[in-house]
């Protein structure tokens, strides 16, 4: 099967420790133990082995994956743990522990916060060392960013106005500290559910609205169980293919920059690819009967302003000013370049 | 070995008896099967066309060579295709093309997937279509899932072997397209329809419906739907409808439930009972099955050490 290696980490370890003391030993193999939720002959599983195809053939197999496919290894928390005590080297995330690493990536994940993808691109390529070096502190190195997609509110009933929103219990991820503040100053009554729950949550009406990128409704099943997608995204989901910095130091050092090289470029195919899925994602959503509805301008505007008031709130707790601040920077840059640039054609 | 294994299914019916010899099955291929095509009568022709594949299914069952009977199946599709192109409605031809394609996807799918989808496409199309003839239940296939569950007041116990194939054959070719956004939004129907058949007889083919949806709730992680407790009980649901005689469900309840939950001890154990399984116990109807999953469980073994490291 193509994710299997051959080596043993555990097996190379105590090997390569005793060679140390020779000189010009030749480089063994390293193979880096890489687990997702995603299962196989998905987008981040096929990325993930196109990565290990890719270094391998550029390391003449001295680096390698093995990866760990459809949350076998656990979920993300389980990972994270494995990744701490060396027994698994790296992971995919897309969910809530990706604030929970780093909790800039708060200041990423806020409502309304992008309009479109070459506004996302922009701030993922301006930030770039930012983010490295406060992975790096933090004990991860991020091996490029990979896109989940605009998420939406789905629902039982059409959404239009914060109202509608109060008039019915609402989906709040547990643990994710944007919706828990959101929704309290909102007053919308939410309930607090794993993503596993949800479905179920769905179907025995605790909870009517729920949200999700268009291809995530589609895989979870909860498309079924709606009959509205709102038109306005509500915020941008992004994930990441992190390693343990421990792990990519015992990776030879000719072979580090090839490696964050051909992940990066391999995740940035994966976000493309999302994009598109993400697309079809919509009209298959259509074609299955859950109808498209609006946010009127007026109520944007009530709902830009009880982003703020959470903003507010998260700048006093877990989101760092210093990246918040520099994401809005950049942002009304390249906004402002870009009025210009309509104004002058 | 592909990673794609789709939702078990029973492995049938269908193609060359074993029980004669090559040259005997050689001479049913090439003499038979010509001479029934020439007949005239359509109605002959389906009449000695059906006969011909009960035989062969019995035979089929008791098969020890999976190989032989893969390379066999294309002649009996043909055969199918050829009547169907005459009597495009009729129900029992419908089905057994739906049953065929779907079994030589499933023999088909370890080592050719791209191969296998196609059958398992071609066999939903043929169980969609024999649902033709009632309309109502042939519109709620297509329509949204909300109006779809409705399906359950137009479906008749007399639907019941047809409702399990279209099930399979669409769950089938479901997982061999994971990259299709169109064909996962299908998934909720496969399951309801899934459940409807165990509503009905939960002892069809052995269990089947059982290890189907064992299969697919392990074969998920918990995060996407899957649900290693739903997969056990359906897996042990299915061993007790089998009394212990069908291999392929310790078979694939070691590839998905075991290799899910990380389980190398349960794995290794279920995979070692089926290649210690004395063949001659088997039941006569399960010859072909249990040989296809002592194959299953060799391959599943040498791969052992390496999935769990």
């Amino acid at each position: 099967m193509p994710f299997f290696t051959n080596s043993s980490l555990g097996m190379i370890l105590p090997i390569i420790f005793l060679l140390s003391s020779f000189d010009a030993q030749p480089i063994k193999a390293q193979t880096l133990k890489i687990a997702t939720l995603a299962p196989e002959g998905s987008g981040w599983t096929e990325a993930l082995h196109r990565i290990d195809q890719r270094i391998r053939e550029a390391t003449n197999d001295s680096v390698q994956l093995k990866v760990y496919a459809g949350g076998i290894q656990g979920d993300e928390p389980v990972v994270l743990r494995k990744m701490r005590i060396g027994q698994l080297h790296g992971g995919g995330f897309a969910g809530p522990s990706m604030s929970q690493i780093l909790p800039d990536i708060l200041a990423l994940q806020l409502p309304f916060l992008f309009r479109d993808y070459s506004e996302v691109d922009f701030v993922l390529e301006n930030t770039k060392d930012l983010f490295s070096k406060r992975y790096r502190k933090r004990g991860y190195v991020n091996l490029g960013w990979a896109d989940i997609g605009f998420v939406h509110l789905l629902s039982q009933v059409p959404i239009s106005t914060l109202g509608d929103i109060q008039s019915h219990p609402v989906w709040r991820l547990e643990g994710e500290p944007i919706t828990e503040i959101l929704f309290r100053l909102g007053n919308v009554y939410s309930a607090p559910l794993t993503i596993p729950d949800v479905l179920l949550g769905l179907q025995t009406n605790l909870v009517s609205v729920v949200y999700a990128s268009p291809a995530a409704a589609i895989v979870l099943q909860w498309f079924s169980r709606v009959s509205y997608i709102n038109e306005l995204p509500i915020n941008f989901a992004l994930g990441a293919f992190l390693l343990s910095d421990r792990a990519y130091n015992s990776i030879p050092e000719a072979y580090r920059q090839t490696l964050r090289a051909i992940s990066e470029e391999e995740m940035r195919a994966l976000s493309l690819e999302m994009r598109r899925e993400n697309v079809e994602a919509l009209s298959v959503l259509q074609s299955n009967g859950v109808q498209i509805n609006k946010v009127s301008a007026l109520d944007l505007n009530t709902f830009e302003e009880l982003v703020q008031e959470t903003v507010e709130e998260l700048l006093k707790g877990p989101m760092p000013p210093d990246t918040h601040s520099q994401v809005q920077t950049l942002l009304e840059h390249f906004r402002e370049e870009k009025r210009d640039k309509t104004n002058a054609n | 070995m592909t990673s794609n294994f789709p939702f078990l299914l029973p492995i049938h019916k269908w193609v060359s008896s074993i029980r004669l010899s090559k040259i005997k099955k050689g001479l049913i291929l090439a003499v038979y099967i010509p001479a029934l095509l020439s007949f005239s009568c359509g109605t002959i022709k389906v009449w000695t066309a059906k006969s011909l594949m009960e035989d062969v299914e019995k035979a089929t069952l008791k098969s020890t060579d999976p190989e032989l009977v893969t390379e066999s199946m294309p002649t009996l599709l043909l055969l199918l295709e050829t009547l169907l192109n005459e009597h495009p409605t009729n129900s029992d031809l419908l089905l057994k093309a739906t049953k065929a394609y779907t079994s030589y996807g499933t023999l088909l799918q370890y080592k050719e997937t791209q191969k296998a989808r196609k059958q398992f496409n071609r066999a939903r199309q043929l169980g969609q279509a024999a649902f033709e003839r009632d309309s109502s239940i042939y519109r709620l296939l297509n329509a949204s899932y909300a109006e779809f569950t409705s399906i359950s007041t137009h479906l008749e116990a007399s639907d019941g072997p047809l409702v399990f194939w279209l099930a399979s054959s669409w769950g089938s070719w479901i997982y061999t397209n994971t990259g299709s956004l169109t064909a996962l939004a299908d998934l909720p129907k496969v399951i309801f329809l899934m459940e409807w058949v165990i509503e009905w007889n939960e002892s069809y083919e052995h269990g089947a419906p059982h290890l189907f949806l064992g299969a697919y709730y392990a074969a998920l992680p918990p995060m996407l739907g899957g649900n290693p407790h739903k997969s056990l009980h359906h897996f042990d649901r299915s061993e007790e409808i089998s009394q212990g005689k069908a291999l392929l469900v310790p078979t694939m309840k070691a590839q998905y439930l075991a290799r899910q939950t990380f389980d190398k001890t349960m794995h290794d154990s279920l995979l070692n009972s089926v290649v210690n399984a004395p063949e001659t116990l088997d039941s006569p109807l399960l010859k072909l099955q249990n040989e296809l999953a002592r194959n299953i469980a060799h391959q599943l073994l040498s791969e052992s050490d390496a999935f769990f490291y």
